[in-house]
């Protein structure tokens, strides 16, 4: 069977759906291999193909967009720091396949506010076939989801993207706007992050590395395994995350919202003898926003500022919060409740806090799991996430480096 | 530092029966070093009583049926004049007060309202103290041994506020009839999500091995539960009502359809194995309350998840309107970080603008629940004198 496109927001040609089923196939034939390596050629119980899983129901797979790891290694104003740090902190922690930008507008006072937000949850492998394979159709649609005239210069840093190769094309679109995706087939002369100012100032599709069609396959194959546990009488029970983590040196995923969340839903599934798939169309979605809890002028926010798009109710990719420009409102004369407090919403971190994201998930029939059929585990330790490797490697600098932007000095500890 | 009693989190351990909670306001001219030491002396009272000792019949010791207290520090505690440390930023993650003509939302896009008789929120004082025990006579003893020790000018600075009582049920059920606390944490996943651990911010590391307790006094309107006929009932709760299986659809045919294999051959009721709900649900039964509470999401020990210990305790009380009583339970929670609850509570695919769950309690449908009291409270770990003395005096 073939996918339809990301929350069939698009009519894909023959050739562009052909295109977007062989980048999942490619995708997915890679993972595979590496989990067939890791798990002594045993295939996870998971199908590519969700008519192949028998009669389905769907499995509610979700979590919530905020970045954990800041949170983790620091604290929730940490987090919230480094996430609305423009696109260095989108670049440095937005990594729950939820990305946001802030968009700035001067006020009558020229006072520079933020106006709303960008959140997307599209994936950057979608957007690289269409720019390889149509630049024409790229470029519409690129205009027609940020709202503004788009060129060629702005999607390949040149006029005339028909004159180079799809390669070339995938390169250059890299470059400028959905960077590397630690991609091997892009030259490491491209950085992980765009340089264009399309999906950087704006938020066009996710462009993470960690956000990938890639890792999103992978997480849930990973978890898609019958593992167990031994206790000390011998008796088989259900692993646990840092059970199936730990076995196989993946801790340093263990400490976010995505994939804990994507690994051992697959896993409580295939846990009940269910094959796993994703649901056609396979993508990333945003699965809910908690509106109710934020007000303007102690009234519920108008409907008109929260604008879905790119798909359907329970599969929108892109969410539009705030004001548009012709409002004289900002962002920040929104306010969030959170038990007593009453703030303004002055980021996207306060925004993405309340938005569920997840793949539609889809489970076939349980059936009686043969127990030598398990996949024994060591009993592992708690994984402690505040001394995960990532809190020295990459929040700690991070927050230093923030700092430094913003002449700040922390004092911590007791009552001055 | 060890986490406090009162906590029955642990495989082997259940709590008694007999539940109440009192709270403690300052006084108008206390400091931190004056509550110190009233805190001092009545956590020495209690350990006493826990020994069987009381303190107007010396050698002449009572039962203790299992006494345990639990002392926990509200907002209000921090600002006490030299108190050496701040709130915990999670504290701010509280309920918010009800209107002053009666009712409001519990929380802002909360389905949760205080009940409209309430115009003031009793459990929002600066300390409160948890007591369970065997018997209901140990816990009343408690309360009382506390006013006396007032009453006599034992414990300056200190001035007893309300309490609340509850007891355990013997049949796993609640007023609403139906199976209840089922869907609670394993014993194995507990510890993850009541204990404070160590994180990267050194500003609370003094909390570590702490927890907050969340407190939610709800009144259940049984009356209007009585007026929805019985398989409506189980399509709000997601549970039969009878056998206490989880439901997974609901049949135009067939009407309630529950998990596949439940009740086992030979019961006439669910057991372990049917305790979670399956998440491959219809439509209607994705809004019941059992699927609201519980999204199953991620590993217990991530907040994110938002799974919380609940170790509540229903309660039974005159009320002059009809019917003449009032019935319901004191929701008690043990979690790390009071986002846990208020994400259940405030987000809408989980419990969020729904008073209970199922469709008729959507969005200001039928109001089966209100809140007559709530609060949450840091609870320290424990140390010499009283836990959380540290927090108090340096």
């Amino acid at each position: 069977m073939k996918y339809s496109s990301p929350g069939t927001a698009d009519q894909l040609s023959q050739s562009l759906s052909d295109a977007w089923n062989a980048e999942i196939q490619r995708n997915y034939q890679n993972i595979l291999k590496g989990q067939l390596n890791d798990h002594n050629n045993r295939s996870p119980d998971f199908s590519i193909d969700p008519t192949s899983v028998g009669h389905t129901s769907s499995a509610r797979i979700t979590w919530f967009g905020s970045p954990a790891e800041p949170e983790f290694c620091q604290n929730k104003t940490v987090a919230q720091e480094l996430s609305d740090w423009g696109s260095q902190g989108r670049h440095g922690v937005q990594n729950e396949y939820c990305e946001y930008a802030v968009i700035w507008r001067t006020d009558t006072k020229a006072n520079l506010r933020p106006k709303r937000v960008e959140v997307t949850t599209e994936l950057r492998e979608y957007w690289c076939v269409l720019a390889m394979q149509d630049p024409a159709f790229t470029r519409e649609l690129a205009a027609r989801v940020l709202g503004i005239p788009v060129s060629y210069h702005d999607l390949y840093g040149m006029d005339n993207p028909e004159a180079l190769t799809e390669t070339q094309r995938l390169v250059s679109f890299s470059k400028y706007v959905a960077g590397n995706g630690q991609q091997d087939n892009i030259p490491k002369t491209v950085g992980p992050d765009p340089i264009g100012s399309l999906n950087n100032q704006r938020a066009l599709f996710m462009s993470h590395p960690i956000n990938g069609l890639d890792d999103l396959i992978y997480i849930v194959m990973f978890g898609a395994y019958p593992y167990a546990v031994k206790d000390d009488a011998g008796n088989l029970g259900p692993a646990r995350r840092e059970d199936i983590f730990t076995a196989y040196d993946v801790k340093h995923l263990s400490c976010r919202h995505a994939d804990p969340a994507a690994a051992m839903g697959a896993y409580g599934a295939v846990n009940c003898g269910q094959t796993v798939a994703f649901t056609d169309p396979l993508g990333m979605y945003i699965r809910d926003f908690s509106a109710a809890k934020y007000s303007y002028r102690n009234n519920p926010i108008p409907a008109s500022w929260i604008r879905y798009s790119r798909g359907a109710a329970t599969m929108y990719q892109r969410l539009e919060f705030g004001p548009s420009d012709q409002e004289d409102a900002f962002l920040d004369d929104i306010v969030v409740s959170d038990g007593v407090n009453d703030l303004p919403v002055t980021g996207g971190y306060q925004v993405v806090q309340n938005i569920e994201v997840g793949p539609p998930i889809s489970i076939g029939d349980p059936k009686a799991i043969d127990p030598t059929t398990r996949l024994i585990l060591p009993t592992a330790a708690p994984i402690v996430c505040a001394q995960a490797e990532v809190c020295k490697q990459t929040i700690a600098p991070l927050k230093e480096q923030y700092d430094r932007a913003h002449g700040g000095v922390r004092v911590a500890g007791f009552r001055q | 530092m060890p986490i406090q009693e009162g906590i029955y989190y642990r495989q082997e351990q259940r709590p008694g029966c007999s539940f109440a909670i009192l709270f403690f306001r300052a006084q108008p001219e206390a400091t931190a070093q004056s509550v110190s030491v009233a805190l001092t002396a009545l956590w020495q009272m209690y350990a006493n009583l826990k020994a069987g000792s009381v303190r107007d019949l010396p050698n002449h010791p009572v039962p203790a049926n299992n006494l345990s207290t639990l002392l926990g520090f509200g907002t209000k505690a921090f600002s006490l004049k030299g108190a050496a440390r701040t709130a915990p930023e999670a504290l701010s993650l509280s309920f918010r007060s009800p209107l002053p003509t009666g009712g409001g939302q519990l929380l802002v896009g909360s389905g949760l309202s205080y009940d409209p008789t309430v115009s003031d929120n009793l459990a929002t004082e600066e300390f409160a103290v948890q007591f369970i025990a065997d018997n209901d006579l140990s816990v009343y003893r408690a309360i009382v041994e506390t006013w006396k020790m007032e009453r006599d000018g034992l414990l300056p600075s200190l001035q007893m506020g309300a309490f609340y009582t509850g007891f355990q049920r013997d049949d796993g059920r609640s007023w609403i009839d139906f199976h209840d606390g089922v869907n609670n944490l394993r014993s194995d996943e507990r510890d993850g999500v009541i204990r404070i651990a160590a994180s990267g911010d050194p500003k609370e590391t003094w909390t570590v091995d702490g927890t907050y307790l969340a407190f939610i006094r709800v009144s259940v309107d049984l009356a209007s539960w009585r007026g929805i006929v019985q398989e409506r009932q189980s399509t709000v709760v997601g549970r039969d009502k009878l056998t206490g299986c989880p439901l997974t659809a609901i049949s135009a045919g067939s009407g309630l359809v529950v998990a596949a294999g439940c009740p086992p051959a030979g019961k006439n009721e669910f057991d372990d194995q049917f305790r979670d709900a399956s998440a491959a649900v219809d439509a209607t039964v994705a809004l019941s309350h059992i699927q609201r509470a519980n999204h199953r999401l991620g590993p217990p020990d991530d907040p994110g998840s938002a799974r919380v210990y609940r170790q509540g305790f229903e309660f039974f009380e005159r009320d002059a309107a009809a019917p003449g009583f009032r019935a319901g339970l004191n929701f008690v929670s043990f979690i790390n970080t009071p986002e846990r609850l208020t994400k259940v509570l405030t987000t809408a695919t989980w419990l969020g603008s729904t008073n209970f769950g199922g469709e008729i309690n959507q969005d200001g449908g039928l109001q089966l629940l209100s809140v007559l009291a709530a609060g949450v409270y840091f609870v320290p770990p424990t140390e010499a004198g009283f836990p959380g003395r540290s927090a108090l005096t340096s």
